[in-house]
């Protein structure tokens, strides 16, 4: 009885924070939209200032090159060097032209790096349309690489934030606010009083993670269901399979959460707690946005303790991939491991600290 | 005066009394530094690849080294079989496959035009684009080679000598470590801000500030200090770690870079106050700094570049300070830029927090009666 009470208990604290519920679930909804529209496949729109020392049929062949082009837009230098240029952010690119250009065939192009990404793009892209201008089209490559994408024929980036977005949602409502509610408590000292009662450790435990875990699921459902309806997402893998590592995955952060709560005396700590160990790492070292492979080897060692790591590769598995069970076994039994490590800790510190 | 400095005093010493809130204020920025320095990279390298080559010939092992020596590429495994190749990809071993069908040096050798067929994992579109690029490449290359088609040295064909300019290496830390900054600087200031007046109204100590005779404007003034000095260490530190981590220069100048934080932080901290009188509790407070702060660091360009973003958006990210601290901050650190050519950038800068720090004065001010 006592276990059903203070479940009650704390969703009428959940619900009577009305503010609190209206963002958790306005939230996710705008960051879906948002990414949806951001995060878009590079389409180059590359500003190129060019200098024409020459003003010869040849130069002026190149440059038309350019404007015919609809990944740049020309723009005279106006006697600016490349430095002032990008300085002034005008262009991203200087081409300069020089005078024997028609004698030596020589181009001279300046590229400002500071996005170094970026950089490379437009080489990339000058570099084509020089070639081509050149006449040095006269050979097909021998070898043709032909494609062909997979899970995802329109490279549709929704397919790819969508269950990172869900990863990192969760993590955000189970993590941060368990370990937010909890010290709480300790902070206004009701704790002390449920100390005085006669419930238990896990009664007290349990009645605090079960309307978490309820909430985090439903807003999970809601964010997998708002990505498959609006931006066509499709579930290929077992729906019941996903709802069940959907669960498994909202306890374990509800589980970190309690941890992180045990630690914490007060609610400005159990915030920068769980950002620092739970958010900030979702973002950056699930796979989320930024490439495992990618990153150094002390980076890839953490990222293989991140839950949302194996999250991200089971939901992915099942919406994008359908997979079976089978073949996302590992990811499965990492996740059961991640829960279990953490809520028998988290009893047990909790336990520790209620005796105390 | 005086009871200004008591204010800040009686800030600083709750600052220090929360000994675990205080280390982590003082850590945290350089873990995100060294965590986001190394994994906030948009380059795709070590792509898990497979390999199925079924011509087994000299000609295709060449190119299967070529891919294999290519620091994109990571070779993870050889199959037997298209299926093979498939079933790798869908069991999360590799993001790649490369088909070699049987007769590829054959067609080469006889007709110089032979096809592999490339299986992308396009979970990761952007991914998958990109890897795809960079095997078109050393396919196009490879075969030139291997057929042993000279092209024509200088023969009419346009040559491009290119320099890359303010980063000659390429290191893709000097574009991240900036925006780090000046993340770190928001995420603290605004989520502090934030939890900083709500704190004292849920523990109910506001009210007795109220009563003692310090005015309203000396309370918010005593909150806010604390935190631009500390931004300003906390720059001038991140600077000097990310010297000897990154070997990264500030190119330009430190004042400038000051200024632009000063501006920036009447709209963080502004927005932090503006929340925190808000808010009924710490927890709302503290989700809906979140909520801002998501949303801030989304649209400054930080990791999605604005120029790519639809135009309705773009317009959108004009309401975001962060996004013209963003510029300043990557044209000071990296390109030296002048402080007159960022007029067009500190101007909105300061314009908007004006604006907020106004709003969230006047709204304190009512709030509080």
């Amino acid at each position: 009885m006592g276990l059903y009470g203070i479940i009650i208990k704390e969703f009428k604290h959940i619900i009577r924070d009305y503010r609190t519920l209206l963002i958790l679930f306005i939230l996710p909804m705008l960051m879906m939209v948002l990414f949806g529209y951001a995060m878009t496949l590079e389409i180059p729109d590359i500003r190129i200032s060019v200098d024409d020392h020459d003003n010869s049929p040849a130069s002026r062949h190149l440059i038309s090159g350019f404007q015919g082009s609809n990944f740049f837009t020309v723009r005279p230098a106006r006697g600016l060097s490349g430095r002032e240029l990008f300085q002034r952010r005008e262009a991203h690119a200087l081409l300069t032209i020089p005078a024997d250009f028609t004698a030596t065939g020589t181009v001279d192009l300046q590229i400002d790096a500071s996005d170094s990404s970026r950089a490379l793009i437009i080489r990339q892209y000058i570099g084509a349309v020089v070639s081509r201008s050149g006449g040095n089209t006269g050979v097909p490559a021998p070898v043709t690489a032909v494609p062909a994408f997979l899970y995802n024929r329109e490279l549709e980036s929704a397919f790819f934030f969508v269950p990172g977005l869900t990863a990192l949602i969760i993590i955000m409502v189970t993590a941060l606010l368990t370990s937010l509610t909890i010290t709480r408590e300790k902070e206004q000292g009701t704790f002390d009083l449920i100390k005085l009662s006669p419930v238990h450790a896990y009664e007290v435990i349990i009645g605090k993670v079960v309307p978490y875990l309820i909430l985090s699921f439903l807003i999970g459902i809601l964010v997998i269901l708002f990505g498959v309806l609006l931006f066509g997402v499709p579930i290929r893998g077992s729906i019941s399979a996903l709802l069940l590592y959907l669960i498994l995955y909202c306890l374990t952060g509800l589980s970190f959460g309690i941890l992180i709560s045990t630690v914490a005396t007060s609610q400005q700590t159990a915030m920068l707690i769980s950002l620092i160990a739970t958010l900030l790492p979702t973002l950056f070292l699930s796979g989320f946005i930024f490439q495992i492979e990618a990153m150094p080897a002390l980076l890839r060692a953490a990222s293989a303790i991140m839950p949302a790591k194996y999250f991200l590769i089971i939901i992915r598995g099942l919406m994008l991939k359908g997979n079976t069970q089978g073949e996302i076994l590992f990811p499965i039994l990492m996740l059961v491991g991640f829960s279990t490590l953490f809520l028998l800790i988290a009893i047990r510190r909790f336990k520790h600290y209620l005796d105390h | 005066m005086r009871t200004l400095i008591a204010m800040i005093k009686k800030e600083v010493l709750q600052l220090k009394a929360d000994k675990f809130y205080l280390r982590f204020l003082l850590i945290a920025p350089f873990l995100q530094l060294i965590v986001l320095g190394f994994s906030l990279t948009t380059e795709t390298t070590n792509v898990p690849t497979l390999i199925c080559d079924l011509d087994k010939s000299a000609v295709s092992r060449e190119f299967v080294r070529s891919v294999g020596t290519n620091e994109r590429f990571d070779i993870v495994g050889t199959v037997e079989s298209y299926t093979a190749l498939d079933e790798g990809i869908q069991r999360w071993q590799a993001s790649v496959g490369v088909y070699i069908p049987p007769g590829f040096s054959k067609r080469l050798s006889r007709d110089a035009a032979a096809e592999i067929q490339v299986l992308l994992d396009a979970v990761d579109g952007n991914k998958a684009l990109t890897a795809f690029g960079y095997l078109q490449q050393i396919a196009a290359r490879e075969g030139i080679r291997l057929i042993d088609l000279t092209l024509q040295p200088n023969g009419g064909g346009t040559r491009m000598i290119y320099h890359y300019l303010f980063n000659p290496e390429l290191k893709n830390a000097a574009f991240m470590v900036p925006g780090i900054v000046v993340t770190i600087i928001t995420i603290i200031t605004l989520l502090v801000g934030a939890m900083s007046l709500v704190r004292e109204k849920e523990t109910g100590t506001l009210e007795q500030l109220m009563v003692t005779p310090i005015n309203r404007g000396q309370i918010i003034l005593g909150k806010m200090i604390p935190f631009l000095v500390y931004s300003f260490i906390e720059v001038a530190i991140i600077l000097k770690v990310a010297q000897w981590i990154f070997h990264l220069e500030l190119a330009g100048s430190l004042a400038t870079l000051y200024l632009g934080i000063l501006l920036y932080l009447f709209s963080t901290l502004g927005l932090g106050l503006l929340i925190s009188s808000v808010a009924g509790t710490q927890q709302q407070a503290l989700f809906l700094a979140w909520f801002f702060m998501v949303f801030m660091i989304l649209l400054s360009g930080f990791f999605i570049p604005i120029e790519n973003m639809p135009l309705w958006l773009q317009k959108i990210t004009l309401l975001n300070p962060l996004r013209f601290m963003m510029t300043v901050v990557r044209e000071i650190y990296l390109k030296a830029t002048p402080i007159w050519l960022l007029t067009d950038q500190l101007l909105p800068l300061g314009a908007l927090g004006f604006a907020i720090f106004g709003t969230a004065v006047a709204t304190f001010r009512k709030k509080s009666g």
